[in-house]
């Protein structure tokens, strides 16, 4: 092995021109990879981040058993009572993976101003909990705030949170007085007092002219509740979800404990649909780079078969076998591999180190303002390039080389 | 054809054809050849162009196979061997000296030498101090670790013969090794070979068109139309040591 590598890299040297431009073309395709590759890596940890972070959902959420398939039409007989809440919140502070476990009700009703009113639908949170997941978020995501205007606080009820379309839609802005109304669990009316403190930023567009924030006690007073829909789920290291979920699955069914737990990605669909467009534009990518990649190996050792047809003669007369012959040029295809990959991880490095400086920004699908684009470096995909590249890079020089290993003698030594 | 009676040829040629092309323009190269060469010999082949000569030395060195009749070497059927076993005898048993030289151009003068050792992974630091040594016996020290494209002809071909002979072979077949030398190198390369084949006892079949370097053998095979018209010992060879 080591006289191919010897006879490979010095052959590369002598056709350096050739030789680099098939590394050339390798160095740009695995870039491209990862460039992708690290951009996709970005998207998907946005789109977990956001709805994990930055909308304060957590790694996982727990419902009474049912909710998600039942609970749409008929959501109050679904909710968790104080005492179901308070075991699962109990269970979950026990386990130090578990950063929060926090109680959400969501609750839809009318909201007011006075004169006229429209329909709103509201997520209660425990406001203290939330901000304690949003900290969590990694990068910007851990600085963003969806909203402007105030923090809800538990100390304040009346204080809610109203998006931009809603408020336009009643004529609210920050610091504007408002009506609640809503039916409670026991099918009564009921209103409640209400001050905007916060201006919303709405995940979708179809929500813009309905969705507020309440804190949880707000939303439990309006539903004449101690209970809530949901508990989120935070964990400190996101890998522990599986596990975590299938031990307190276990626990509180032996607590006696009708519940489901959902991972988040369960709960956001858009996540999956997003992430399987991006696989789909990766894999299409990755196709063509893989074709590029594999033809000019072929032309290259192709090229380098016909100029060399007298010394590999000559390496067969002494005594050469022909497995060698075709070790001889897949071991030169893998270099060339090796070297097109580690300037493209250079090129990689660069771009990355570009982005990085510069700054750029863009409005994703997922947030609604502008936000860093940024390309992260995946490790694994290096690595996975390098060796599917290398890999593709010896297969694509054995269509050549076995025609070479297979060549007669006499022929490839009269060959001029 | 000196041969002991004791002593089974190295090289045994048996109603051996070999011919090229199909049907209509099938042309024999070799007709009915029956050739027998001993062990030490110091053989050339002869003839005008298209006599078959290299057809000759290419079924002698393994690798070409006769279209009928039998060839063996050094007790062996080649054509009865699978390509790799083909491959492993031409390695140890077989020394090569081509024409154009056949060197290979990303490797210097040493790493040629050694490259028969190299193809069968045994490759020594004591291996390179006999390459080294053969070099400087062939007058190529000082070009160990130069390119074959920065030496001249003469010297690329004394390479050729160091790397024919590192193996240590029994048989060296070389193609008309001194075609493309002028006149004085060509009898540099043919003394030299003598003299490895006096010192050493490899048997020696070059082929060659040169009439002058008949003079420097021991047997002459004359070859017209793919047959041995001629084949005349013209000294007793000998096993013993001659200086070059």
């Amino acid at each position: 092995m080591k006289m191919w590598i010897k006879l490979g890299f010095r052959n590369l040297w002598k056709n350096r021109r050739r030789s680099l431009f098939t590394i050339a073309a390798i160095s740009f395709g695995f870039a491209a990879v990862n460039l992708l590759g690290g951009f996709t890596h970005y998207v998907f940890r946005g789109l977990e981040d956001s709805y994990v972070y930055a909308y304060g959902n957590g790694h996982m959420s727990i419902f009474k058993q049912g909710y998600l398939k039942e609970g749409a039409l008929d959501p109050t007989s679904y909710l968790l009572d104080a005492s179901t809440l308070r075991t699962i919140i109990k269970r979950c502070d026990e386990d130090a993976r578990i950063v929060v476990a926090t109680p959400q009700l969501n609750i839809n009703g009318l909201v007011s101003n006075g004169n006229s009113s429209s329909i709103m639908i509201a997520e209660g949170r425990v406001p203290e909990d939330a901000q304690l997941i949003r900290s969590h978020g990694h990068g910007f995501i851990g600085k963003l705030k969806m909203f402007r205007g105030a923090e809800l606080s538990s100390g304040d009820e009346g204080g809610v949170g109203m998006t931009t379309g809603l408020g336009e839609k009643l004529g609210l802005g920050l610091d504007s007085n408002a009506i609640v109304m809503a039916a409670t669990v026991d099918g009564f009316m009921n209103a409640l007092d209400a001050n905007v403190v916060q201006v919303l930023d709405a995940p979708m567009d179809i929500l813009d002219d309905m969705l507020m924030a309440v804190p949880l006690s707000f939303a439990q007073d309006l539903y004449e509740t101690q209970s809530a829909d949901r508990i989120n789920v935070l964990l400190s290291d996101p890998d522990d979800k599986d596990r975590v979920m299938a031990e307190l699955a276990r626990d509180l069914q032996q607590a006696g404990l009708s519940v489901e737990i959902h991972p988040w990605d369960e709960l956001r669909p858009s996540y999956l649909r997003i992430k399987n467009m991006f696989d789909v534009i990766f894999s299409f990518v990755f196709a063509i780079v893989l074709i590029i990649v594999f033809l000019s190996i072929v032309n290259t050792v192709g090229m380098a078969v016909l100029e060399r047809t007298r010394e590999i003669g000559t390496l067969r007369s002494l005594g050469c076998k022909r497995h060698d012959v075709i070790a001889m040029f897949a071991t030169e295809a893998g270099l060339l591999a090796l070297f097109g990959s580690i300037l493209g991880a250079m090129v990689t490095f660069a771009c990355w180190a570009y982005v990085t400086w510069s700054q750029p920004t863009w409005t994703p699908p997922n947030i609604p303002k502008e936000v860093p684009l940024e390309i992260h470096l995946v490790p694994w995909l290096f690595v996975a390039s390098l060796c599917c590249l290398m890999i593709l890079a010896s297969t694509a020089a054995l269509v050549p080389a076995r025609r070479a290993a297979r060549m007669n003698i006499i022929d490839a030594l009269g060959h001029t | 054809m000196m041969m002991s009676d004791k002593q089974p040829p190295l090289v045994w040629f048996r109603d051996v054809t070999r011919s090229y092309g199909k049907g209509d323009v099938e042309v024999a190269a070799l007709k009915n050849v029956d050739l027998a060469i001993a062990s030490g010999e110091f053989v050339s082949v002869w003839g005008p162009s298209g006599s078959g000569k290299s057809t000759l030395c290419n079924l002698i060195g393994g690798i070409d196979l006769p279209t009928s009749g039998a060839v063996q070497i050094n007790g062996e059927e080649l054509a009865k061997l699978p390509d790799a076993q083909q491959s492993s005898h031409r390695n140890r048993s077989v020394g090569f000296i081509f024409q154009n030289f056949n060197l290979i151009g990303v490797l210097t003068a040493l790493e040629n030498v050694l490259l028969p050792l190299t193809l069968r992974g045994a490759e020594t630091s004591r291996a390179r101090q006999e390459a080294l040594t053969l070099l400087d016996e062939l007058g190529l020290a000082a070009e160990a670790n130069r390119l074959p494209d920065k030496l001249s002809g003469g010297q690329q071909q004394r390479v050729a013969i160091a790397r024919a002979l590192m193996t240590k072979p029994p048989l060296v077949v070389a193609d008309e090794p001194t075609a493309n030398l002028d006149s004085e190198n060509a009898e540099k390369i043919v003394t030299l070979m003598r003299h490895f084949n006096r010192s050493v006892g490899t048997t020696f079949v070059f082929s060659t068109h040169d009439d002058r370097l008949l003079d420097k053998v021991d047997r002459r095979i004359h070859l017209r139309d793919g047959q041995i018209t001629d084949d005349v010992t013209v000294a007793p060879f000998s096993n013993s040591s001659e200086a070059p």
